[in-house]
């Protein structure tokens, strides 16, 4: 039988659109994700990552005590650094940190830091209901999100890694520039409430790079 | 476009921010309620350069900016720390009250 969402307690904040796109879905953890769609990958996707695990954690002592615990961390604000399984830690301010895991998994490994949060100095964050998380991949990317986000994006600007706390089509959002295997692509977390509209508005942008949603089966 | 220098984020279109009011040191805690009271609802209104709290919306940060209210210029941002280093301890409050 076919995995649908509605198989699963945990959905995506839009997959009323994923199944109105005809995606086809894959049980990762605890939720269905969209794999691939009835059209050949477009060069510019959008990926809905928003079934996956992601947390965050707060507090004086937090950076400190996720070093400790062998997660890398980066030395500035607004950066993000990877794990070696191809998650990362974003560090957005000096007492603050937002950790993804690999778009194709260990949403296990986000698991074990949320249940070892000790909070004293170190608080818990709960991301993966408050964020949306989608991935904008191609490399028509940065033309894409120069119509919707006033901060310049560009690598030279704005290299691997970077993160822009800012506003993309009037919401807020954090964007961090990353490669979907061999393609630049931009992680954008925002308001799940938000969600549904933030996907169509990024849908709209990309049409005029011939832009559509794309599976995680079809990341390169 | 208008833009603010957000010490956390740097340089940032207006529409990002948040005015938070004016940046004024609190009254000690048992200071008389009229002086709580002044602190907390009246503006002194200055007209010049005036220090106040801005809120970086897209990641809930404050800061305190320097700005000129009659040339509408921001001379300055920085981090809250630099006037805010200590904790405020209210716990002495409750035990009196």
């Amino acid at each position: 039988m076919a995995v649908t969402p509605e198989h699963f307690n945990r959905r995506s904040f839009i997959y009323p659109r994923l199944i109105e796109a005809g995606a086809e879905f894959a049980e990762v953890i605890d939720a269905a994700v969209a794999t691939r769609y009835p059209h050949d990958a477009p060069a510019l996707g959008l990926v809905d990552l928003s079934p996956l695990p992601r947390t965050g954690i707060k507090g004086p002592r937090a950076l400190e005590w996720l070093a400790a615990q062998g997660w890398p961390v980066p030395e500035d604000n607004n950066q993000a650094a990877h794990t070696e399984s191809g998650g990362m830690v974003l560090r957005l301010g000096n007492r603050e940190a937002f950790v993804l895991p690999a778009p194709r998994g260990d949403g296990e490994t986000v698991h074990t830091l949320e249940q070892s949060i000790p909070g004293d100095g170190v608080w818990h964050m709960p991301r993966r209901d408050s964020h949306a998380w989608f991935l904008l991949r191609g490399e028509a990317g940065v033309d894409c999100m120069a119509k919707l986000c006033g901060v310049d994006l560009r690598e030279a600007q704005f290299p691997r890694g970077a993160i822009a706390q800012t506003s993309v089509a009037r919401l807020n959002t954090i964007v961090c520039r990353d490669m979907a295997g061999a393609t630049p692509g931009f992680h954008l977390l925002a308001d799940s409430a938000s969600a549904i509209w933030f996907w169509d508005a990024l849908l709209d942008a990309m049409q005029e790079f011939d832009g559509g949603p794309l599976g995680i089966h079809e990341i390169d | 476009m208008k833009l603010m220098h957000c010490p956390l984020n740097g340089w940032r279109n207006f529409g990002e921010f948040v005015y938070g009011g004016e940046v004024t040191l609190p009254p000690a805690h048992d200071a008389d309620p009229k002086e709580w009271a002044d602190w907390v609802f009246m503006e002194d209104n200055t007209a010049g350069v005036v220090r106040e709290w801005w809120f970086h919306s897209p990641s809930s940060y404050w800061f305190i900016a320097e700005r000129d209210n009659v040339r509408d210029v921001v001379l300055r941002t920085y981090p809250p720390e630099e006037i805010f280093q200590e904790r405020v301890d209210f716990s002495s409050e409750g035990a009196s009250q």
